[in-house]
């Protein structure tokens, strides 16, 4: 008469135990992960804030038409979605893509195509019947650079050959830890920047010609903006996950305590009703 | 003597940053030295060994694995694919790079991409060139000011 309530809530709390020792051990894991992203992440930052500033200024600094600078009429648009590979990771792959669908619907002027990173989020667009344009999974836990050259030929290709006439970016900015937020941007046509008061009276020679300058850098600085979107997707998504296996893990435990409370107290009524049983049986003896 | 600003970037790190007087690199235009108040210059560059000139020391070399170099009023700029210094450089990895596209080129044939066998060979004669400047061909050569 050992209780059936009291069995089941002992293998309850036992399956509980094991449960917070597994999301435990992912937060250790994401919590390890993520220093390392974040440090490649900031590593990259001054390589990208340097690749813009000579975009910018290149790009300033002449009147000149390149094909990845010209505006054209947009009729289809395309965005670019990072996601992640796995998930639980709380919040992050949410927030992405709802951040890139309220973009697409703002301007649903446009026919979109989506083209993506991570199988969460294809998985997103193909459950939702959105047509995937291209599609970039299993990229591992350290985004590599010719990684993010493959996404950026891709990119474009499809604005070269006019299938697209914009494309916009969507990522998760990592800002610590604990903050990430979804970020849209404009990769292409690449922006021309509004002249700089101070240094606009600077003209850079070209060499060679600025046309064939271009023809390096844009390209160039369209991978490493999509280069540090991955780096910086990726310490934002090991951040959430070590966040959300954070507060699995409290929750863990808090169900823990109370099961606990509550198994001594069955057990506590269990006993005393055994004794009463006892006495009882006692007494009808005698 | 006057300085300028030098900054060497990669995607990985910031290999670089201090006052220098002079630098002697090459760009897809040829040979390129910059001195202080250079004119402000956008250009791509080629794998080379980087020299770098500084007050009180002997020079030394980075090995630049192609980018691009931009002069502005405040600093040189050096965004590089790759970038290293001669202690860090694995000679005997850059020695075997060099080999392997060196045979690559002269084995020939269809499929051979013989733009990116150039392109390693130039990378790895860059590391050589900047561990020991004697050896690989075509290095600007350093001597002590």
């Amino acid at each position: 008469m050992a209780g059936g309530g009291l069995q089941a809530l002992r293998r309850r709390i036992r399956s509980v135990q094991n449960t917070a020792q597994i999301t435990r051990a992912m937060k250790m894991v994401a919590g390890a992960k993520l220093r390392r992203a974040e440090t490649r992440a900031k590593n990259a930052h001054d390589y990208f804030d340097a690749i813009q500033a000579i975009t910018a200024h290149a790009v300033a600094g002449t009147a000149l038409q390149h094909p990845l600078l010209v505006e054209r009429q947009v009729k289809t648009a395309a965005m670019l979605v990072i996601s992640s590979d796995r998930g639980l990771a709380g919040p992050y792959n949410a927030s992405v893509l709802r951040q890139a669908v309220q973009h697409m619907r703002s301007r649903s002027e446009h026919n979109h195509v989506v083209m993506v990173v991570g199988r969460k989020g294809r998985d997103f667009f193909r459950f939702r019947g959105q047509r995937l344009l291209d599609e970039f999974v299993n990229l591992g836990d350290e985004p590599t650079y010719r990684q993010a050259r493959v996404i950026a030929d891709a990119i474009t290709g499809h604005y070269l050959e006019e299938t697209v006439d914009v494309v916009y970016l969507t990522y998760m900015k990592y800002i610590n830890a604990m903050t990430q937020t979804p970020r849209t941007i404009r990769l292409l046509p690449v922006d021309r920047p509004e002249q700089e008061p101070s240094s606009s009276a600077t003209h850079y020679l070209f060499e060679p010609e600025a046309e064939e300058v271009f023809e390096d850098l844009l390209p160039r600085y369209l991978e490493v903006i999509v280069y540090g979107a991955l780096l910086d997707s990726k310490a934002s998504e090991q951040g959430a996950r070590m966040m959300a296996m954070d507060s699995a893990s409290k929750n863990a435990e808090e169900l823990i305590r109370k099961m606990i409370l509550e198994r001594n107290r069955l057990r506590q009524a269990a006993i005393t009703r055994e004794i009463a049983e006892l006495v009882g049986g006692a007494e009808a003896l005698t | 003597m006057a300085t300028f600003r030098l900054r060497v970037v990669t995607p990985e790190r910031t290999v670089l940053d201090r006052a220098v007087q002079e630098i002697l690199t090459r760009s897809v235009e040829g040979e390129l030295g910059v001195l202080p108040r250079h004119m402000p210059l956008i250009t791509p560059l080629v794998a080379n060994a980087l020299t770098v000139y500084v007050e009180d020391q002997s020079p030394f070399h980075v090995a630049v694995a192609g980018g691009f170099l931009e002069v502005n009023e405040r600093e040189v700029l050096v965004l590089a694919d790759s970038a290293e210094l001669p202690e860090d450089i694995d000679v005997a990895r850059a020695e075997s790079a060099r080999n392997r596209a060196q045979s690559r080129l002269e084995q020939g044939g269809e499929e051979v991409d013989v733009a990116r066998a150039k392109r390693a060979l130039a990378r790895a004669e860059s590391r050589l060139a900047a561990v020991d400047p004697g050896r690989a061909r075509g290095a600007p050569s350093v001597s002590s000011k």
